[in-house]
């Protein structure tokens, strides 16, 4: 490296002060999470780390992500750019958000964003931000958890915030945090929690301030953000050139078909298109998902390709990981829906959908990259709700004043992944966009009225081939109060994950209902009220099997 | 007398307690046979001078551990609640990498074959859903026996609350002959997968600790009959052992991780000596470094861990482990970083400055080429050499644009910089600020990184111990003899009364009958209480100090200060969930007086190393170090960097605007002077 004397800025960035930055920034993000999950409430972000803890410089772009949730991976970045526009007044702002239609994904997925400047003269722009995103078990709506299975419309699931102040000058704004806990039947656990957002961020702050005050920090960072671009670039090029398409069809509530469509081009230099022409347009109900959510599983996908190729010196996950991949979604479609006079629901957007579009973009490279790119895995995450709350309770009224015990029980479930040229798929596991853990049998017990009955694995139901597809699993749940609300969102329930070469497909997952000694089966998605002693089985798909030429 | 053994890979140390006297040696490990070297030891130890006989032979080993690495334990079955036959192969239904596809959860100890149910059930609170049939018992464990297993693993749901179905399954081994564990008594907490895993590697290593300690006591018997054994646990306390009887083996999962524990142990027993109660421990070894917390003097414990991936519930130190060690290989990645590790030149061939054919670039390489460590004799067979390392540093400086001795710094930057994270994540976890807290060093290169590290995490003290090269063995004579158990309370704080005095009673029992089984008068012990506690609806439990465990109020009061203090909020209004009662009888071990230092204005006759001076890379400029020899260093003696510490087996590095002082006990306690 010469030095370049005639440059403006002269600064020399060698491979050591990169990596040491690396190491630095990945650093104060994993310490967020620590502090996140430390001092967090509610078992869905302490117990199931559904959290993501990540740094932006002066430009929003993403520096360091802790590995926490990968349906998160880069979609925080346009919500620190929604918020950034909030946070120019007053040192010690912090933001909340959680509009999916300004910097959100879907409801419960609540960002608060902070910026840091060096100078703290108001006005000044930041040089830097931090941010972390948590999944509220309960931000209001028509169903406990948040997650309707029939909403038509956003403001039936729960509390919108566009990107709002919750902190001013390092003082909380009361009537913001109010409005969070009234929107809520756990306010408590609420204020808990969004203080621990609270103080992740200001954590976080305080440990990025000695990096930035390095003058040459930011020539730093972006030779950061050029060399990972560079190296992912590398590894990108190993694609071959061409366009890849595929399709897949998901189901909305009443079972009618949407269709998802993408062509992936890659020039061969290694950078990535991704075209999602062809998508059906946005309609009323929950499966809409919001650009962010196609970005994460763009991003996610490209980022597992740099691994499998470099497992161990693979470039860090930051924004010039994913700067070679552009995306286009035609608007007013499923993945880019208008918001219009009444915005759409979008909650499965996030949970379900994005599954979905991870499939349909590896079923494109699979041609391409037959060795690194796995069968389909179960394509869901079997979002199981039960809980007491009326199901019509508007969003913006205050807790019943009723003292009956009330609960919301949240829980995703696993199931079969797919096979790969290495190996069988895992059994009864997260695939994908998520990796939260399950409610211990024994903790749920004991919160909640109900009796877990069997959860096992549903052997067989991985695809054949000369590596098997994962078996999916199956959980049955008794309800032991005399009535609740049941929410479940979930998918491949008529398709199939497909296998690859010869492999065979996953079966399909199912759901039925057993009351008064009957059987009944239940929709893939169904908001439904429960009786005393009805037991759920929800059994989840199978992972697709691999078999070479 | 008192002998303390730790059995690594390379070494085993040993320490010995004659008539308030401490010596120390190694010997080569002998990994076929580990008890051959004990026995070589503990013969060299008996010829020593004096006619004290032994009395307590003190162990810690790696046995439990490498069998789970190994997969070389017991064929066991697995018996659960009807439902829940793939509770191991289901776990906690996630994946161990986000972003590999073909990352897998580790197999599970038992095969999916040897799963069995019985058609029983209880409720949350231990009440009877489906009872237990003696008949259904033994037609299960009979099955098993068929089905070839060598040891049972019991984990019903919810026999925390009531073991009575798990005890009538193990009536039914007992007559069938086959050893087996029941998760209430393993650990008699909920979280049914955590508690089956656990119950599990305690069914698996069954056999083989068995077996190890039956060896051990032969030797022992043989050699110095009368003398009692004890066992490092991974608490990082000291239990006593017999390999006949009941009660005499400690549960052999406890037996997992107890090496490193010995190390923290007595790195509290220093920190307690020179005033320091918050400390981050450092010990770096070839291929990894491992890092624990003191808080208050005392190791920080956590309840959560795992060997090999399998979780492990138990009280034991907190250790995190990096992947970084003196063997740690430099490789300039496609993209223009740096990395160093996780991939290690390990012993063999060693870093390339060994001389055994070793041709990347190690941290043992950087350090020699930085002169941060001198160009010295390791052993008979390695004499570290500059210019290999040089070698292997040239085409990869020239590859990374930099100077040679830059790319050496570089290396050490990186390296600190990685260690560095996990050591900070784990000092946040715990709820307090990297900065505070002291750095304490022992173990290979720890002691040359330890004052570059501490900077790096804003600490300014640092703390070498005496005789580092043994310190777990040493940290195994120190510790006191402590029986624990925990009961699982899962009750309302207002409501806890009654619960909490029967699980004390039953600790209370439980303990005194494990400390008269060996002889050890309850009386003598101390007893300590505490209680996890958490907000009704919260996931996750704080540990509350319990001086009266009758007192279910102050409990419930003192769980809203910490509260507070750890998270920085607490709800005053809402139900407290009592969730475990824990407590420990604790012997405290006899007083050992640690060899004092050379007294203060003395030298030691013999000083080899004080004369001369070391090249030393700091800041991008060089300096002249002085070495000193750390025997010869009398009490008091004060030294700046740049210098050079030498000692057999460790050596450290004092930079420039870094001072220190010897104190009574050889340790040497550095700090920064201003503007460093």
């Amino acid at each position: 490296m010469a030095d370049d004397l005639l440059n403006d800025e002269p600064v020399v960035v060698d491979p050591v002060a990169l990596t040491v930055l690396g190491h630095r920034l990945a650093g104060v993000a994993e310490q967020m999470g620590a502090v996140l999950e430390r001092s967090a409430c509610s078992p869905n972000i302490k117990e199931r780390r559904d959290l993501s803890c990540a740094i932006f410089d002066d430009q929003g772009r993403l520096l360091a992500q802790a590995a926490h949730i990968p349906v998160h991976l880069g979609s925080m970045e346009s919500s620190v750019q929604a918020a950034a526009s909030h946070l120019r007044r007053h040192p010690g702002d912090m933001v909340v958000l959680n509009d999916p239609f300004s910097g959100g994904t879907h409801l419960p997925d609540l960002t608060v964003v902070a910026p840091l400047r060096l100078d703290a003269e108001a006005e000044a722009d930041p040089q830097a931000y931090v941010a972390n995103r948590a999944h509220h078990a309960d931000v209001g709506g028509r169903a406990p958890g948040s997650l309707p299975a029939e909403a038509r419309w956003l403001d039936e699931e729960g509390l919108v915030l566009p990107p709002t102040s919750l902190m001013r000058e390092g003082e909380a704004i009361e009537e913001v945090w109010d409005l969070i806990a009234r929107a809520s039947q756990t306010p408590e656990e609420r204020m808990g929690d969004l203080q621990a957002q609270v103080s992740a961020n200001a954590w976080g702050a305080q440990r990025l301030r000695p990096i930035i005050e390095d003058s040459h920090w930011q020539a730093v960072a972006n030779e950061l953000l050029a060399v990972t671009e560079g190296a992912a670039r590398a590894i990108y090029a190993s694609v071959p050139q061409g366009t890849y398409r595929a399709k897949e069809v998901i189901h909305d509530q009443r079972g009618q078909p949407l269709r998802l469509q993408a062509a992936m081009t890659s020039d061969g230099t290694g950078s990535l298109e991704f075209d999602f022409t062809g998508t059906d347009d946005q309609y009323p109900g929950n499966l809409n998902a919001p650009p962010a959510v196609t970005r994460a599983a763009v991003n996610y996908v490209c980022y597992c390709l740099l691994v499998a190729r470099e497992p161990q010196g693979h470039p860090p996950a930051n924004h010039g990981a994913f700067a070679p991949l552009s995306i286009t979604i035609p608007s007013g479609s499923l993945l880019n829906p208008d918001p219009g006079e009444r915005p759409p629901a979008v909650s499965a957007g996030n949970v379900e959908t994005s599954q979905r579009i991870v499939d349909m973009l590896l079923s494109a490279l699979a041609p391409a990259l037959p060795e690194l790119i796995p069968a389909q895995s179960q394509g869901t995450m079997n979002n199981l709700l039960i809980g007491t709350l009326a199901p019509s309770r508007p969003a913006d009224t205050a807790v019943p004043a009723s003292s009956a015990p009330s609960f919301a029980y949240y829980e995703t479930l696993g199931g079969g992944c797919g096979a790969t040229s290495h190996g069988d798929g895992a059994h009864g596991t997260h695939c994908h966009m998520t990796n939260t853990l399950n409610t211990p049998v024994e903790a749920l017990e004991h919160a909640y009225p109900l009796r877990v009955e069997a959860y096992r694995l549903r052997p067989g139901t991985g695809g054949h081939g000369e590596h098997r597809g994962g078996d999916g699993l199956e959980r049955w749940v008794r309800l032991l109060a005399p009535s609740a609300t049941l929410t479940l969102v979930s998918g491949r329930r008529t398709t199939q994950p497909k296998g690859i070469g010869e492999g065979g497909p996953g079966l399909p997952g199912e759901q039925w209902l057993q009351r008064d000694g009957q059987c009944l089966p239940l929709p893939a998605k169904t908001t439904i009220e429960l009786q005393e002693d009805d037991v759920i089985v929800v059994r989840t798909p199978g992972g697709g099997g691999w078999s070479g030429e | 007398m008192h002998l303390a053994t730790d059995v690594g890979g390379t070494f085993t140390d040993f320490v010995v307690l004659r008539e308030g006297r401490l010596e120390t040696f190694k010997l080569a490990s002998t990994p076929e046979a580990p008890q051959r070297a004990l026995d070589r030891g503990l013969a060299r130890a008996l010829q020593g001078p004096g006619t004290e006989r032994l009395r307590v032979f003190s162990h810690a080993s790696t046995v439990a551990t490498n069998s789970v690495l190994e997969r070389k334990g017991a064929k066991v079955s697995f018996i659960t609640t009807r439902g829940f036959a793939d509770l191991l192969h289901i776990g906690r239904q996630d994946r161990p990498q986000l972003y590999n596809f073909d990352a897998r959860r580790p197999e599970p100890l038992v095969e999916r074959e040897l799963c069995l149910e019985v058609d029983e059930r209880l409720g949350p609170d231990g009440e009877v859903i489906k009872a237990m049939d003696q008949d259904m018992a033994q037609q299960v464990v009979q099955e098993a026996k068929e089905a070839g297993a060598q040891a049972l693993a019991v984990c019903l749901l919810h026999c925390y609350a009531v073991p009575a179905h798990e005890r009538i399954l193990g009536e039914a081994a007992v007559k069938a002959g086959l050893p087996c564990s029941l998760s209430s008594q393993v650990w008699p907490e909920y979280r049914e997968y955590e508690r089956a895993s656990t119950t599990v590697l305690d069914a698996y290593l069954r056999p083989v600790i068995t077996e190890y300690l039956h060896d051990l006591q032969g030797i022992l018997d043989q050699r110095a009959p009368g003398a009692s054994l004890r066992l490092m646990v991974s608490s990082g306390a000291m239990r006593p052992a017999r390999s006949q009887g009941p009660g005499g083996l400690p549960d052999p999962v406890e037996m997992l991780l107890s090496g490193p524990a010995g190390g923290v142990a007595a790195a509290a027993h220093v920190a307690g000596l020179c005033g320091e109660p918050d400390v981050v421990t450092l010990d770096m070894g070839g291929t990894s470094t491992d890092v624990a917390l003191l808080l208050k003097g005392r190791p920080a414990l956590s309840t959560r861990g795992e060997v090999a991936g399998l979780p492990v519930r138990l009280p034991r130190v907190a250790i995190e482990t990096v992947g970084a060690g003196g063997g740690s290989i430099a490789r300039l990645d496609h993209g223009g970083t740096l990395r160093v590790g996780p991939d290690s030149a390990g012993a063999r061939p060693g870093p390339a400055s060994y001389g055994q054919g070793g041709l990347d670039l190690t941290i043992t390489d950087a350090l020699l080429l930085t002169g941060w460590l001198p160009p010295l004799e390791l052993s008979d067979k390695i004499i570290l050499e500059p210019e290999l390392a040089r070698q292997v540093a040239g085409p990869l400086a020239e590859a990374a644009g930099l100077e040679l001795e830059t790319m050496a710094m570089g290396v050490l930057e990186v390296a600190m910089a990685t260690m560095l994270r996990p050591l900070e994540a784990l000092t946040v976890r715990q709820g307090h600020h990297p900065g505070r807290l002291a750095l304490m060093a022992f173990g290979g290169a720890g002691p040359l990184l330890a004052c570059g590290l501490a900077r790096r995490l804003g600490s300014s003290r640092v703390v070498l111990p005496a005789r580092a090269g043994v310190f777990s063995a040493l940290g195994l004579a120190l510790s006191p003899v402590r029986f624990h158990r925990s009961r699982a309370l899962m009750v309302e704080a207002t409501q806890g009364q009654e619960r909490l005095v029967q699980a004390m009673e039953f600790l209370v029992g439980t303990l005194q009958e494990e400390a008269l089984g060996f002889d050890l008068d309850p009386r003598d012990g101390a007893w300590d209480w505490s209680v996890d506690g958490r907000y009704q609806g919260q996931a996750h439990e704080l540990t509350v100090p319990a001086p009266d465990p009758n007192s279910p109020a102050a409990i419930a009061r003192e769980f809203h200060a910490l509260h507070e203090r750890t998270n920085g909020y607490a709800f005053p209004q809402r139900p407290v969930e009592f969730v475990a009662l824990r407590g420990s009888l604790t012997f405290p071990s006899s007083p050992v007086e640690l060899p004092q230092a050379p007294a203060e204005g003395s030298r030691h006759a013999k000083a080899p190393w004080e004369a001369g001076t070391t090249r030393v890379l700091w800041n991008c400029e060089w300096h002249e170090a002085q070495n000193l020899d750390r025997e010869s260093l009398p009490c008091g003696f004060r030294l700046e960097g740049p210098s050079i510490v030498l000692e057999r087996g460790s050596t450290a590095f004092v930079p420039p605007h870094w001072k220190g002082k010897v104190d009574r006990w050889s340790n040497l306690l550095l700090e920064v002077a201003d503007g460093g």
